[in-house]
């Protein structure tokens, strides 16, 4: 899968496997930071990743969804990341 | 000198949850000026708002203190006192147990109060139980309100982790760390500093928040305080997979049958079932389900144990008696108990229908694991919450004392019991004590910093990860010498490559930054950790051995306590004191015989 994140000063492109059957925006996340890319910046610094904090905002085709909740299907090509509404910090990371 | 801001106050708060709002609202009301500095948002972060479900307390406070005529008065505080000892295998603090039982009525009385004033943030009573069952929303909600409300004036600072406690002369008397988002260092100069950080989580399979990496653990151990009971942590069946819900602790919830109608088959990878036995003496009744948790991680430990290298942290629920419709059905059932918290069919963000549907595409089985849910060990404090070094206090999940080897009652209540005293005797001491300049500030910024300044070296999540893979293998929730010796030496290894951590890409919102300072404190609780689990010979509570499932009363009935003296550990046994119930002499053949026998007070046939 093809997934091409709005960095803060570029678009970056990562190719990232099917890491299970069902995964979420988080996991593709995780993924790309531990493995490809130990600078690329999504919110992560206290986060419950079971929707009950509802920090983890990020845009996904354009659309504002919790990267811990939204799933991605294994069958999926593309994905565009790009920073939710508000003051961006950093890549993906937005003041709230 | 490094660039700072500094903020100067009476007490210092670090954490901003449950333990750290009521200890706010507490020293407020001691006139205090309290400032609060907290790595995620006030009363939206911790494991506060991963509550699932609820807390309890004795019959005659809730009674007589939050009106509830019918509260089941069976439950008295004598009863409770009891149970704590026993459960704690021996090893909780009796004061500290005793004092628990007083103020945490109190605090819950706030909580319910501020639950009411908010609005939207139910608790429902069950008088039989004597219990309130909640949500983390819920418990959000309401801290929100009474953070507001009655601790006017806390200075707030969000986004921000603090990394190090400040001393002079021996004394905390401060505390840094940096604002997430920006890189900023901030210092704050305190009379008094209290800790109310949470616990530690080194594994993979988390049901925890991402905050729980024992900072306020290892930031008070660098300042010289004591820790102790470090090798008992919690664990309760969570979510394998579906990878999209792991960590969700719905699991547990399904071993409750009041909560969920169907009663699943465990059984390991292969299929073969992971034996709990018939014999009624290890099924507790409802008033007693807490030791279940502790049940279920010994019998299905044991199973899952010897394929280990097999198949690692990994388990069936297997639902196959049942038809599809059943499954349906029983999980419909179960998601009309929680929609009043989180909506129609949902838990959080689990649609319960479609996790029913997973399970039957799945040859009717639901993959699960033992997911840690709470440390038990943490900073020693007296009755006062007092640490071992003046100027430092602690409150919550961040302390030892109450549980000893295994937490039979509620860390909600814990944390709001705790709150309260803690802010009230920080605040004594702040109006008793002047401020002091600290000694160790530059020192301490220099070393937060390192991290950014090389120009190559090991990444901080590369390590992290690894970390976890070794707690996983040889720190679970069944253990065995060979394991966590294997552990503890690779421990080592990565505490050495530790030693040269590289976090580039400047100082905003760095995520390596933060892993850097989240490695170096799980390191050391792990460290301390993997030490006395190896060095206790025997099995108690949560530290369940293969190789000694004996619960060794006669050589074993102490907690392993540790501190750091100029740079290196130093480890110690401090022996429980039988103030008001007498200690367990006898020794048991294992831990379920133990509950059986002690907290169950089931005969053997
Ligand atoms: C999934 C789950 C379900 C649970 N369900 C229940 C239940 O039903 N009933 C019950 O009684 N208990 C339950 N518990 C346990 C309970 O949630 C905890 O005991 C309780 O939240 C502890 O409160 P605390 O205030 O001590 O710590 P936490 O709530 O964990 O809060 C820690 C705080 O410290 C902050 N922090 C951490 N490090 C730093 C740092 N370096 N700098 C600044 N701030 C920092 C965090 O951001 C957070 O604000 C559950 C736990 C989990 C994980």
């Amino acid at each position: 899968m093809k997934v091409t994140i709005q960095r803060s000063d570029r678009l970056q492109s990562y190719e990232v496997p099917v890491l299970a059957e069902s995964m979420t925006v988080m996991n593709v996340l995780d993924y790309i930071y531990q493995n490809l890319d130990h600078t690329l910046a999504y919110y992560r610094h206290s986060s419950c990743c079971q929707a009950a904090c509802g920090r983890c905002v990020v845009n996904v085709d354009g659309v504002p969804v919790l990267a811990c909740a939204k799933e991605v299907p294994p069958e999926t090509v593309e994905l565009l990341l790009t920073p939710a509404r508000g003051r961006v910090i950093r890549d993906l990371v937005v003041e709230r | 000198m490094i660039q700072r801001e500094v903020v100067e106050t009476d007490v210092l708060i670090v954490g901003g949850s449950g333990a750290a709002i009521t200890a706010a609202v507490s020293a407020r009301s001691e006139g205090a000026r309290v400032a609060m500095a907290v790595k995620g948002k006030a009363a939206n972060s911790g494991n506060m708002i991963m509550v699932g479900g609820g807390l309890s307390i004795d019959g005659e406070s809730a009674k007589q203190l939050l009106h509830k005529e019918d509260a089941n008065l069976a439950y008295t505080k004598r009863s409770l006192f009891e149970k704590l000892v026993t459960s704690s295998f021996w090893l909780g603090d009796q004061e500290m147990q005793r004092q628990f039982l007083e103020e945490g009525p109190l605090g819950i009385r706030d909580v319910m109060r501020w639950a009411d004033e908010a609005g939207n943030s139910p608790f429902q009573f069950k008088p039989q139980a004597c219990r309130w069952l909640t949500s983390g929303g819920a418990f959000k909600r309401a801290l929100k309100h009474g953070l507001r409300t009655d601790a006017d004036g806390v200075e707030v600072f969000e986004d921000t982790v603090i990394t190090d406690l400040l001393t002079s002369g021996g004394a905390v008397c401060g505390a840094i760390g940096y604002r997430v988002y920006t890189g900023e260092l901030i210092e704050f100069h305190a009379a008094s500093v209290i800790l109310a950080t949470g616990g530690y989580q080194p594994f993979s399979l988390k049901c925890t928040n991402s905050d729980m990496t024992g900072d306020g653990i290892a930031m008070a151990m660098r300042a010289g305080a004591e820790v102790k009971d470090m090798e008992f942590l919690l664990f309760i069946p969570i979510l394998q997979e579906p990878t999209r819900f792991r960590g969700s602790l719905l699991p547990f919830l399904m071993t409750m049958a009041n909560v969920f109608p169907l009663a699943f088959v465990p059984t390991d990878l292969d299929g073969q079932e992971l034996a709990y036995p018939e014999d009624a003496r290890y099924h507790p009744a409802p008033e007693d389900m807490k030791v279940s948790k502790l049940l279920m991680s010994y019998f299905y430990g044991k199973g899952m144990y010897q394929k280990w290298d097999k198949h690692g942290n990994r388990f069936y629920f297997d639902f196959s008696k049942y038809s599809d419709q059943e499954i349906l059905d029983g999980f419909a059932a179960f998601a009309a108990r929680y929609g009043k918290w989180h909506g129609k069919n949902m838990y959080h963000h689990i649609d319960l229908l479609d996790l029913a549907r997973a399970v039957i595409a799945n040859k009717k089985r639901l993959m699960v694991g033992m997911g840690n849910e709470y440390s038990m060990g943490g900073i020693k404090v007296d009755t006062a919450f007092a640490a071992t070094v003046p100027g430092l206090y602690a409150a919550g999940e961040v302390t030892v004392g109450l549980f000893g080897a295994f937490r039979s009652g509620d860390g909600l209540v814990e944390m709001v019991a705790n709150g309260r005293v803690a802010g009230k005797s920080a605040a004594h001491y702040a109006a008793a004590h002047e401020r002091r300049m600290p000694e160790d500030a530059e020192q301490r910024a220099r070393e937060l910093l390192q991290p950014l300044e090389r120009t190559e070296g090991e990444s901080p999540i590369g390590l992290r990860c690894e970390l976890e893979r070794i707690c996983d293998e040889g720190f679970n929730f069944y253990r065995d010498g060979s394991r966590m010796q294997t552990a503890y030496d690779a421990l080592l290894r990565i505490k050495e490559r530790a030693e040269h951590l590289y976090a580039p890409g400047g100082r905003c919102y760095n995520l390596e930054l933060l892993n850097a300072v989240s490695l170096r404190n799980l390191l050391l609780c792990c460290e301390v950790g993997l030490f006395s689990a190896l060095s206790r010979k025997e099995s108690r509570g949560c530290h369940l051995r293969e190789d000694y499932p004996m619960v060794d009363n006669e050589n074993f009935c102490f907690s392993y306590t540790a501190k750091l003296v100029d740079g290196a550990l130093v480890y110690g046994k401090s022996f429980p004191k039988a103030a008001a119930f007498p200690l367990e002499h006898r020794n048991f053949a294992n831990v379920a015989d133990c509950i059986a026998d002690t907290i169950l007070r089931r005969e053997q046939a």
